[in-house]
């Protein structure tokens, strides 16, 4: 089970929900979960432009298709840039 | 001096050769956009826009399409109008204004002609009809009701309820952890203020500059400086409505970027202009354009207010983050929530970002961008604090200093990072055990980057000689063909000279992100790495095939073929490739992968100033900074990173400062009135690397070139106070502001 954490801006989309904890093997199947779970936070999440995913502390710009090991911290935040 | 903690000992990583480029550079041979000339060439010259905020009403190129040399003429007209929910919309509206200008310096119109006179005269005959519409400059003033708004269409995201109504805030973002305000009431000690800073410019030494040579095949080749290459590629195809296929860019040297060339501004206009007018056409900035209508980083304005307990350790932090982003919507201030306090160990903190348009250009990326403004804040304050508390300010980040598996500001608990080791180089440095110089002053501030991963590409090919290419994506803005070529010399055991390392262009290579993030050395670095180690999987077949043997029967160590029963002399490299036609044909490979586990990067640094009580003029003294290389693949370069970020750092903290005037027209474009630091302005750096090796990657490293950056802002300031007991919250700290403090007694703050 992975652990998602959502950040106090995310929880207005989880009616305030801090964290759950999810099945899934990859990124996109844990977005279909949570969209069962809390619906329409997909819409927010998975867009490569607006989150990236932090998967054990390794941020993920386009994390769609990456396994998620069991256990996993996942964090959604913004995605980085750099100069 | 390097300080490094378990690093395996290596033959050629760490060592110092000549970069392969350095000749070409010093002899002035090195071939940037601008040198480029071409047979028929034309020249491109930019209409902008007068006017701070303003509604097209007409344009009228009649006129200037019939003067003398003129070949072709583009407005916004010209190039397809994205959707809104296109995500490259604003980058095209931005390089070329559809309906309304949203800062002086915006693209109105672009020509193309014999000459750059005559160029400029016929952009300047353009006739431009303009309903001049209210601006706003000030990023507090644009988020009021009833400020003007830039878009119509523009509603807060971020927010519960979604206001109904439009606004200049772009986004809000908002981290919480713990109970800040229970946490703040239980403090021995609460510290707080606002500190604002100001646009200012990366400073680039070389402007933006490309030459487009569009043929009757509607294919395109670009020559440009910049940071990558591919996004010139995929951002000219977006603002164009054209295919990537049909456009290749082949990179100039680059004179400097520094995040401000993470983007375009004059690419889709030469080619828009060389297909019109069926010639190549080159378009170079000028000084004053590159102020006016390129990225600066934003101005902010953050309010922290810190919690401690007596014996120093932070407990609360508040903190509201306010970051403007020019004429269109970025993320700095999100970026800026997730620094704010990330080198220390806080249990309770509220942190609200909000991102804020105004009528100023279009913020870009500069070094370890939005961090510098928030560790102003938070290292100004935690100076305060351990004054009050009568702390060595580097005891102080060490009871607070965060390490691996705690968690983060931002939520992910962090990997193995070098925050300690760099304080600890800082307080054991012979600069921080001798006392400042009589007069002086002096400063400490530590400063976080993340560092990122993303896709590189690498072709390594054997010569027939033993010698070999290597060919990547990345351009070399920091010395990364030097790195290149060690890592491939390490891996392969040949001479790094042996080594061609070469930037491709979007032909040649595998797909490569642009260099941000301090990304190139590590995430590149990866790919040479995987393709040197494929290619010494086909050198030890190779030599199984030369000595009738089995392949496992074959190593490879210290650049030779040996097999393991002793039966045959080692082959070296060299040996190995001369027989390559005769054994299967030419060795090469290529890698290309998307680089994961980047490793954060602190720096922690110490400056003593002097300062001129009769002028508020600021003398920096003495300079040390320790940065976590993780491993220092070419030390040279990583302490060329490693000051260059501090000497930045002091031109944003003592001197650079965007100046408009009430129109909104920027008043210092050139570097006679834009002050940034030379040479005669400053100490020699002293370096500290630190190795505290990325376990992600397979030689340690990190990236260096942001985070040196980050503490100059506060080191500065912690110092000024230290020389003259005036705390100053607003930059620059420039002689009339240091002065102003001085002489008003401001000495609050402990």
């Amino acid at each position: 089970m992975a652990h998602v954490h959502f950040s106090s801006a995310q929880r207005r989309l989880t009616g305030g929900v801090a964290d759950v904890k999810v099945e899934a093997e990859t990124v996109r199947e844990l977005l279909c979960r949570l969209e069962t779970m809390f619906p329409g936070i997909r819409a927010h999440l998975d867009q490569t432009s607006a989150t990236a995913v932090a998967i054990d502390g390794d941020i993920i710009p386009d994390a769609t298709y990456e396994p998620v090991p069991p256990g996993a911290e996942i964090h959604f935040i913004t995605p980085l840039a750099g100069g | 001096m390097t300080i490094t903690e378990q690093k395996p000992s290596y033959r050629y990583v760490g060592t110092r050769p000549v970069r392969h480029d350095g000749l070409d550079k010093v002899v002035g041979k090195a071939r940037y956009a601008a040198d480029l000339v071409l047979p028929g060439m034309l020249y491109g010259h930019v209409l902008r826009s007068p006017h701070a905020h303003a509604r097209i009403v007409s344009i009228d190129t009649a006129e200037a399409a019939a003067m003398p040399g003129v070949r072709a003429i583009v407005t916004g007209a010209d190039f397809p109008d994205l959707s809104a929910d296109d995500p490259e919309r604003n980058m095209t509206l931005n390089l070329m204004a559809r309906d309304k200008v949203l800062y002086e310096g915006h693209a109105v119109a672009a020509v193309a002609a014999a000459t750059r006179r005559q160029a400029k005269a016929a952009a300047e005959a353009i006739e431009v009809t303009y309903e001049v519409l209210p601006h706003v400059l000030d990023l507090l003033e644009a988020m009021q009701p009833g400020a003007p708004l830039l878009h119509d269409d523009m509603v807060t995201t971020g927010v519960d309820p979604a206001p109904s109504e439009p606004s200049n805030v772009s986004n809000r973002t908002c981290y919480e952890r713990g109970d800040v305000e229970q946490a703040l009431a239980a403090a021995d000690i609460v510290v707080e203020g606002e500190f604002t800073t100001k646009p200012i410019h990366q400073g680039y030494i070389e402007p933006h500059a490309c030459v487009a040579d569009t043929g009757q095949d509607g294919k395109t080749v670009i020559w440009c400086s910049s940071q990558g290459h591919f996004r010139v590629r995929s951002q000219t195809a977006a603002m164009l409505g054209w295919d990537t296929s049909r456009i290749k860019v082949i990179p100039a040297e680059i004179g400097g970027g520094f995040g401000g060339k993470t983007t375009i501004y004059l690419e889709p206009l030469a080619v828009e202009l060389s297909a019109r007018a069926g010639r190549p056409v080159k378009m170079v900035m000028t000084r004053e354009e590159v102020f006016r209508a390129t990225g600066p980083t934003p101005g902010s304005v953050i309010r922290v207010k810190l919690g401690a307990t007596n014996d120093g350790r932070i407990t609360a932090a508040e903190a509201r983050l306010v970051y403007e982003s020019g004429a269109f919507p970025g993320v700095w201030a999100m970026l800026g929530c997730m620094c704010v306090v990330s080198p220390y160990n806080v249990e309770n903190f509220v942190i609200e970002g909000f991102e804020v348009v105004v009528n100023k250009p279009v913020n870009a990326a500069y070094r370890a961008p939005s961090a510098p403004m928030a560790a102003f804040a938070t290292d100004t304050l935690t100076d305060e604090i351990a004054r009050r508390l009568g702390m060595d300010p580097i005891d102080l980040r060490l009871l607070n200093c965060p390490g691996k598996g705690d968690v983060a500001p931002y939520g992910p608990k962090w990997p193995l990072i070098g925050l300690r080791d760099c304080l600890e180089a800082i307080r054991d440095s012979e600069h921080y055990r001798s006392e400042p110089a009589p007069g002086c002053g002096r400063g400490v501030a530590s400063g976080f980057w993340f560092n990122i991963g993303e896709a590189s590409s690498a072709t390594v090919n054997l010569n027939e000689n033993g010698t070999a290419t290597v060919v990547t994506g990345s351009p070399d803005i920091g010395g990364s063909r030097a790195s290149m070529a060690l890592m491939a010399a390490e891996e392969l055991g040949i001479d790094v000279h042996s080594i061609q390392p070469v930037v491709g262009d979007t032909e040649v290579v595998g797909f490569t992100d642009v260099t941000e993030g301090s990304r190139a050395t590590f995430a590149t670095g990866m790919a040479v790495v995987e393709a040197c180690r494929d290619l010494k999987v086909q050198l030890r077949g190779r030599a199984a095939r030369m000595w009738e043997c089995d392949v496992d029967d074959v190593e490879w160590a210290d650049g030779q073929a040996t097999h393991s029963g002793g039966k045959h002399e080692p082959l070296a490299l060299a040996a190995i490739t001369a027989e390559a036609g005769r054994t299967g044909g030419p060795l090469g490979t290529t890698a290309s992968l998307n680089a994961r586990g980047a490793g954060p990067a602190f720096s922690v640094q110490v400056v003593d100033v002097s300062v001129d009580d009769e002028t508020g003029r600021v003398t920096v003294e003495r300079y040390t900074t320790a940065q976590d290389a993780g491993t220092a693949i070419h030390p040279d370069y990583v302490e060329g990173q490693m000051q260059g970020g501090v000497v930045q750092g002091i031109g944003w903290a003592l001197n650079e400062e965007y100046i408009h005037d009430a129109d909104g027209v920027m008043e210092n474009p050139g570097f006679l009135d834009y002050r940034i630091p030379v040479a005669s302005d400053l100490p020699m750096i002293e370096t500290i690397i630190v190795e505290v090796p990325n376990p992600n990657h397979p030689y340690g490293v990190r990236g260096v070139g942001e985070v040196g950056i980050v503490p100059p802002l506060p080191a500065l300031a912690n110092a000024i106070h230290d020389a003259t007991g005036a705390r100053i919250r607003d930059l620059p700290m420039s002689p009339p502001r240091v002065l102003a403090a001085i002489t008003s007694g401001n000495g609050d703050g402990g």
